[in-house]
């Protein structure tokens, strides 16, 4: 439920961690952090440790990546994890959410 | 597996539950009433709750509509264990919070193909 | 693993339910006698939980019985009829009814019966409808197609709720080949103006694979009204021959017999979890002090690991007493579970008598061991029968004695000491002692009345044989007398006392011991020999000089005490103890109470008290006249326990020879 974890990345840049369980008790924390990334020109999202997750985070990371696109940013994955490719999929938002071909988790 | 949280007045129900899916590796709790329920809720965390309509003390009902007034509760799976086969009481559970229910009798089979659906 | 899964809980659901139905017997009584609305929803809530699980572990016919009785009482509960004394009367009967198709199920016969399908007539006739109407099938929609589009709109809500609609689309996923397409058109523009614990998106789905409507929509079962849904078919199929429901499992009837009498071999107790739990502190203790002795085993033992060692000991010694006292504990039930059946009883009888009895009950909660429970149900029986029928008034008579009508009998269940004190009152009459003096001399019991002490003429009822009813009811004259009562109460080591006043009423008194399995007695020394007498037994003991005893004709002996002469039992020479103290004044006289007399014991002295754990003799070689059993000394030794009632009933005969 706290919200998700924050680094920077060896480049710099902010980083997003997606908690491992990405479901809808955590989305209100990690909704605070993409706020703020938002407004701080864009973070990348790192959902490699991501274990469970739902339609709710999934809704969520849309949503941030719908209005980063308007901002021309973007898209950023450090990582994404099988669980969240899968379920992306299932959804029909895997395009939508611009996740990468297939990256290392 | 999973935790999992049966409430039923009935100890041989929750007996039968209980035993059910603990023999397929889920870790169970149980409590007799839905007070006691949320006493166990508030002291742990569970992946599914499973509860029976009518308990003395504190009925299904009002545990789900107390449930789901927990923030840690929220979108987490609870089932109406319910006799009921007219909609009423299945209705009454939906608008309280409940995911979905399981109506008796039901054999451990078929308790354990819905707690797989529901949680995936 | 479901059939041997299920059959471990028949028998907690055979006796929940046999307990389920005296909540209902006990509320339908309060009910009728003005008792408020809830209990409706007690009495529903336990025909409810029959039927539920009746279906669940095998006994469809209690079941769908049931069902006809809670489909009534649903009625009474949502207000739509209200309850009378006929509605309460059916549900009596109804209740009786399910007792018995329990007691068939233990036994493994048929449950249904004559009883059973009239009484399920008379419901669905105070239902207002046939027995053979409802259960009409519902028609189902057949409808087969090769390729389906569902359009699936969540309501915001129903996350929360715990239904994902990433589950849903995978199960959709199971039935054939999806292909989904989100909509977004209800997303908010900005990350900012989302709530992100509702739902904003809405799914349409291609599922190409032959499938039903309604497999489609048993997936949606849950969400019906959670979401808008559509589900249309894109390529029909001519429809199949009308899909039957699959058919109701059959079960294999001779396995579900099995399975039943297989689970109602044993009888079990049901332990509060309280109790559990304090065992597993106590082992837990035990564990840890037994580690600490273990210490002991190595290095020398010298002041100051003495003085632990004694300080382990004395902790073990605690532990096990409170262990033993926890395991006994769980032999302990409540007496409620016998005073439930009266309120049904005493309304029975005193409508039969044209008699008016509230019935008081006090101490419901006070726990005994689960054997003398079981077994002082009839004793209890037979005096509150008793109670009503010669005891409590005709509301006329009482109007008469300046009573109010209604007469009140109270069952009274304490713990007093380390016993167990039930008591049975009554407001009535009182014991009339002319009728039990002519009756007793009738019956050849006594000479005369005269010189007789009250207390003395209210034993008299207790003698076998003895009846003071001027016309023999069905009720108490059942060839069951009140000796009969005090038989079986000294049978559990217990004894039944009588106080009336002419008047006023009278009250019977039960005393029982907390447990059979332990028993605190005085050790005594006979001879060479060890007896235990039974601690609650003991009045007394007196050192007596040789001239307070006194010969008397035909060989007994009698002592005085407290304005009393008491006979004197030499236990040495009941039992045939050789070199035991035969001088009045160098022995011990144990002053004890049984079946309401006293008598001295006469033994060497007394050498200490003890738990003793009583085992059978029966068991472990015969029956002995005036011993109840044997216990195993600390020395290794065997005593054996006097029993107080045992030895005075064989006085009572050397007397009577």
């Amino acid at each position: 439920m706290g919200k998700a974890a924050q680094r920077k990345g060896g480049d710099g840049a902010r980083v997003i961690v997606l908690p491992a369980d990405f479901r809808l008790g955590a989305v209100a924390g990690v909704k605070a952090d993409l706020v703020e990334a938002l407004e701080a020109a864009g973070a990348q999202l790192d959902g490699g440790a991501v274990e469970r997750v739902d339609t709710a985070a999934l809704q969520l990371l849309l949503a941030y990546r719908r209005e980063a696109a308007a901002r021309d940013l973007s898209p950023a994955w450090r990582g994404v994890s099988e669980v969240m490719r899968d379920a992306a999929g299932v959804l029909g938002l895997a395009r939508d959410l611009e996740l990468p071909a297939n990256m290392p988790a | 597996m999973a935790k999992i949280l049966a409430v039923d007045d009935s100890a041989s129900m929750r007996g039968m539950v209980a035993f059910t899916l603990r023999g397929a590796g889920h870790e169970v709790s149980e409590a007799e009433n839905g007070q006691l329920a949320l006493d166990a809720a508030r002291g742990g965390s569970f992946d599914l709750v499973l509860a029976d309509v009518n308990m003395p003390v504190m009925d299904g009902i009002s545990m789900v509509r107390e449930l789901r007034a927990m923030p840690a509760y929220k979108g987490v799976p609870i089932l109406m264990l319910t006799t009921e086969s007219h909609t009423d009481k299945k209705m009454e559970g939906k608008a309280a919070g409940a995911t979905g229910w399981l109506v008796k009798p039901f054999d451990p089979e078929q308790l354990l193909a819905t707690v797989k659906r529901v949680l995936g | 693993m479901s059939k041997a899964g299920l059959a471990q809980f028949q028998q907690v659901f055979i006796e929940e339910s046999l307990e389920g139905l005296d909540t209902m017997e006990s509320s339908l009584l309060a009910l009728d006698n003005g008792g408020d609305g809830e209990l409706v929803h007690t009495i529903f809530r336990a025909a409810h939980s029959i039927k539920g699980g009746a279906a669940t572990f095998g006994f469809p016919e209690i079941s769908s019985f049931t069902h006809e009785a809670e489909s009534l009482l649903d009625e009474v509960r949502s207000g739509k009829r209200a309850i009378d004394g006929g509605i309460i009367e059916l549900l009596l009967r109804t209740v009786d009814c399910l007792r018995g198709m329990f007691a068939r199920a233990q036994g493994g016969e048929p449950l249904n019966d004559a009883v059973a399908a009239g009484l399920r007539g008379e419901l669905a006739a105070a239902m207002g409808r046939g027995a053979a109407a409802g259960g009409a099938q519902e028609r189902r929609e057949v409808d087969q197609a090769d390729a389906w589009t569902v359009r699936f709109r969540p309501h915001p809500g129903m996350l929360a709720g715990g239904n994902d609609p990433l589950r849903l689309i995978r199960e959709l996923g199971a039935l054939g080949e999806i292909a989904v397409t989100p909509i977004f058109d209800r997303l908010p523009a900005t990350l900012a103006a989302l709530e992100p614990t509702e739902c904003h998106l809405g799914w349409t789905i291609a599922l190409k694979g032959p499938a039903r409507r309604a497999d489609i929509a048993a997936v949606f079962d849950w969400v019906e009204d959670e979401c808008d849904l559509a589900i249309e078919a894109q390529h029909v199929v001519a429809p199949a021959a009308a899909a039957a429901p699959a058919p109701a499992a059959v079960a294999d009837a001779g396995a579900a017999r099995a399975q039943r009498e297989a689970s109602a071999e044993s009888s079990s107790v049901r332990v509060s979890i309280d109790k559990i739990d304090g065992l597993i502190n106590l082992v837990g203790e035990l564990v840890i002090t037994q580690s600490m002795l273990d210490t002991f085993r190595e290095g020398e033992i010298d002041a100051a690991r003495m003085a632990v060692l004694e300080q382990g000991l004395a902790q073990l010694a605690r532990h096990t007493r409170e262990l033993q006292e926890s395991v006994m504990g769980i032999r302990m039930l409540p007496i409620a579970s016998v005073f439930n059946r009266f309120p049904r009883m005493v309304r029975d009888i005193s409508q039969k008598l044209g008699k008016q009895v509230k019935l008081e009950m006090i101490g419901e909660h006070t726990e005994l061991d689960k054997t003398v429970l079981e077994k002082i149900g009839d004793p209890m029986v037979h005096l509150v029968r008793n109670a009503i029928d010669h005891g409590l008034e005709t509301p006329d008579k009482r109007r008469a004695a300046g009573k109010p009508d209604v007469g009140t009998l109270t069952l009274q269940a304490a713990h007093r000491g380390g016993s167990i004190v039930v008591e049975v009152s009554d407001d009535g009459a009182g014991l009339n002692r002319e009728a039990i003096v002519a009756k007793a001399v009738q019956r050849g019991l006594i000479a005369s009345g005269e010189g007789l002490s009250d207390d003395a003429v209210a034993e008299l009822i207790f003698q076998p044989g003895f009846s003071t009813a001027a016309v023999t009811t069905d009720l108490s004259g059942r060839g069951v007398g009140m000796d009969v009562v005090r038989r079986n109460v000294a049978d559990l080591g217990g004894s039944v006392t009588i106080r009336s006043t002419p008047g006023q009423g009278s009250v019977f008194t039960i005393t029982l011991p907390l447990t059979l399995a332990i028993i605190d007695g005085l050790t005594a020394a006979v001879g060479e020999e060890r007896y235990i007498v039974p601690l609650v037994s003991i009045v007394e003991s007196v050192q007596l000089k040789a001239e307070a005893v006194r010969s008397v004709a035909g060989g007994g002996e009698l002592f005085r005490f407290r304005g009393e002469y008491l006979p004197v039992i030499r236990l040495h020479d009941v039992f045939g103890c050789s070199g035991a103290v035969q001088a009045i004044d160098q022995g011990l006289m144990v002053v004890v109470e049984g079946d309401g007399t006293r008598v001295g014991l006469f033994v060497d002295g007394l050498i200490g008290q003890q738990q003793a754990v009583v085992k059978s003799l029966e068991a472990n070689y015969r029956r002995v006249q005036g011993i109840s059993g044997a216990t195993i000394l600390a020395d290794g030794s065997v005593a054996l326990i006097v029993d107080i009632v045992g030895l005075v009933r064989l006085q009572g005969r050397r007397k009577a020879a």
